[in-house]
């Protein structure tokens, strides 16, 4: 099991060679494209999925004791390198909610392109669940039930 | 390229920080406040290495204003179980700075708390001395899946130099003080020489000593972290201790690693739903305690688990926010097999994950300096507290960063010394000119299923004994035909070498404690009784002409004498 790329969308950014820490990636320079070069070596840390703009890379988890055995396994047909959920994307000069939460955007924009496309969220956080198509949990409701609040003081002592 | 004869370049800074995760960022952004010229020697890639690489999302604050507790109670709290380990002042400088060190991440960019500024307490936590028995810190939560974006991207406007994919392997000295250190481009074998007027270890723990639970080298923490700074300043002369702890950590059978469900107001339960903590009356360190309820259970044939099933619909949202905020692949997998979180209780396990990270390793002072003139180090790495953690790798990075800064203010820089180069080069890139041997990964997996056969968590003396002869041998014996085919192999063949210098520290420290202490992080069979009158202190490591030193010290008297 290693990482697996979809080679027909990769567009040779080198993002996945560059930011994965077990550094398994070779670089084909003929092709312009990665090769997983050290395939024994993956930690299944999942950077390169998360980082690769063009979502063409597909980090298969070992088979292990983590199988769940709620569900029977699906078999997965054809290429599942991330096909990018349809929903509208807003306009660059009017962005004014998250993607993925739907929470009004307030503070720094967190701008992802994928495959030529911008799309905005209000966090990192945010992303994640939009990449991997989860509904993310509504985060301010989690709060108000299970932390306590403390107002940070504005200036260091 | 033909190694042997191949040149290198010398950079000059000076402070030079040896990794680039949470500590070694933070060192270098301390360091470069003072004035100092920093470079960062990183063995992947800045923005995504380390522990939090994934992201990281809770961080233990044991002051703040708005809680009536001062550095003294928490200091004094967090020694309780480990008198004698730990150096007292180090606790104290945690409690004290660790708030202000979060401030700063609020500076760089890192959405700690909400919008309004208002910081999301786990409760229960909250109140010292509540909840867990001995609680140690109070715990915030935020939105940290980009961490460390934000950290490498404050280092990179500071304008730090980092030179990536290069990984650091011998510490240069003149007169017993650290200069610099020499190390290797993983992409292109090139070697490096850097010619600082101190230096920072920031290498994390050391993680990769025990087979990994799954394929290839998966790891709870992040497998970069091999013990190379705990190799690098052993044989620089440096003090360790606390080798002889190993690191262990509890998860679900059935689900990927990840935030693990104790964090989210999940319990331990028998197997007829009974509070196993409270039926056994554990107290003390939380991932201790579940470790010997679990290993406890096991030995009387049953079966131990979390009870998730009684989860609330927020906790189990909580804990999704767990996972993306700090292993995103996990939300993939529970999504592909189709995994419900809160459905049915999920069985409990421990794994053993190298050494017990911030007991084991360097001695270092208040000022985060190690036992030797110019080397500092901080952060998973160092003996600093029973708390460490993220807070942990901020303040000791802080500080170590800081005090290198002003250090390198006051002295000039060393004189190379050839000779160590040419030593040092002989010895990188031997495994680069076997055409034929073995592969750096063979003879890991054997050095690991060697300590998990013969020391691990049940260890004694002839076991280790044993294996100490089965380390000497493989020094001797496998290390000269270990065989590096590309310069990635090359560094593979750097962190094995990395591992068993560590191993090897680990069976001395282990033979060396005749007692039982922080069980199961050190536990003698022939020893199973905590021994307070002759060991509420540290067993020291130290080269000393080539030969690995062992003794035992009081914290007071670590630095020097024995």
């Amino acid at each position: 099991m290693a990482p697996k790329v979809d080679y027909v969308h990769c567009d040779g950014c080198k993002v996945c060679y560059n930011m994965c820490p077990m550094d398994i990636y070779g670089w084909d320079e003929t092709t312009n494209q990665p090769v997983v070069a050290y395939p024994d070596e993956c930690c299944y840390c999942g950077i390169c999925e998360l980082d690769c703009p063009q979502w063409c890379i597909d980090v298969e988890m070992p088979a292990s004791a983590w199988q769940g055995w709620d569900k029977a396994k699906v078999p997965l047909v054809g290429p599942r390198q991330g096909t990018i959920p349809d929903r509208a994307v807003q306009a660059e000069g009017e962005i004014k909610h998250c993607e993925a939460c739907g929470d009004e955007i307030t503070g720094e924009l967190t701008r992802k392109v994928i495959r030529g496309i911008p799309h905005h969220f209000c966090s990192e956080s945010c992303y994640v669940f939009y990449r991997f198509d989860v509904p993310a949990p509504d985060r301010l409701a989690i709060y108000e039930a299970l932390t306590v609040p403390v107002k940070l003081p504005t200036s260091q002592a | 390229m033909k190694p042997k004869d191949a040149s290198h370049e010398i950079i000059e800074t000076d402070v030079l920080v040896i990794g680039g995760g949470l500590a070694g960022s933070m060192a270098a952004i301390k360091a470069h406040e003072t004035g100092a010229d920093v470079l960062i020697f990183e063995k992947a890639a800045l923005r995504r290495s380390g522990n939090a690489g994934k992201g990281m999302d809770h961080l233990p604050i044991v002051v703040h204003p708005q809680l009536t507790t001062t550095p003294d109670e928490v200091a004094e709290r967090s020694l309780i179980g480990v008198e004698g380990l730990v150096n007292p002042t180090l606790s104290h400088l945690l409690a004290r700075e660790g708030y202000y060190r979060i401030l700063d991440l609020r500076d760089y960019g890192v959405e700690i708390g909400q919008k309004d500024g208002t910081l999301n307490f786990v409760p229960g936590s909250l109140e010292l001395g509540k909840k867990h028995t001995e609680a140690r810190w109070t715990m915030i939560f935020f939105r940290g899946a980009d961490l460390k974006l934000k950290l490498a991207k404050e280092v990179r406007r500071r304008g730090i130099k980092v030179v990536e994919r290069t990984v650091g392997t011998r510490l240069l000295t003149d007169n017993e003080r650290v200069i610099g250190a020499t190390g290797v481009n993983v992409r292109d074998g090139r070697f490096v020489v850097c010619l600082a007027k101190c230096t920072v270890l920031t290498t994390g723990g050391a993680h990769r000593l025990y087979p990994s639970p799954e394929e290839g080298l998966t790891n709870y923490y992040c497998p970069t972290n091999c013990g190379d700074g705990h190799a690098m300043a052993y044989r620089a002369g440096a003090r360790l201790t606390g080798m002889e702890f190993i690191q262990i950590q509890t998860h679900t059978v059935d689900l990927p690693p990840g935030p693990r469900p104790h964090g989210f107001f999940v319990i331990l339960v028998s197997e007829t739903g009974e509070d196993l903590l409270k039926k056994l009356d554990m107290k003390g360190n939380l991932l201790r305690a579940h470790a010997r309820a679990i290993r406890s259970e096991e030995k009387q044939g049953r079966l131990a688990y979390w009870n998730t099933d009684q989860m609330s619909e927020e906790a189990i949202g909580f804990w999704r926010l767990g996972m993306a905020n700090e292993n995103p692949i996990c939300l993939k997998y529970l999504k592909e097999e189709g995994l419900d979180l809160g459905r049915k209780p999920r069985q409990a396990k421990y794994r053993v994950y190298g050494l017990l990270r911030s007991i084991s390793g360097p001695i270092v002072n208040e000022k985060c300096r190690t036992s030797l003139e110019g080397l500092y180090a901080s952060g998973d790495l160092i003996n600093s507290s029973a708390m460490g953690g993220a807070t942990g790798a901020f303040v000791t990075g802080g500080q170590a960063g800081k005090m290198a800064g002003q250090y390198a203010a006051q002295v000039k820089r060393g004189h190379l010394d050839e000779q160590q180069i040419r030593q040092e080069k002989a010895r990188i890139y031997a495994s680069y000119n076997n055409e034929e041997g073995l592969p750096p990964l063979v003879v890991e997996e054997k050095v690991k299923a060697l300590l998990a056969e013969y020391a691990g968590i049940e260890r004694e003396e002839a076991k280790l004994k044993r294996a100490w002869e089965l380390l000497t041998e493989a020094e001797t014996e496998l290390i000269p035909q270990l065989s590096a085919k590309t310069p990635h192999d090359l560094l593979r063949a750097v962190e094995i070498q990395d591992i068993l210098t560590v191993a090897q520290m680990h069976l001395q420290a282990s033979l060396a404690r005749t007692e039982t202490r922080l069980s199961p992080f050190f536990y003698r069979v022939d020893y199973p009784e905590q021994d307070d009158a002759h060991w509420q202190k540290a067993v020291i490591i130290q080269q000393d002409g080539g030969k690995m030193k062992v003794f035992s010290a009081v914290p007071t008297n670590w630095m020097e004498g024995e």
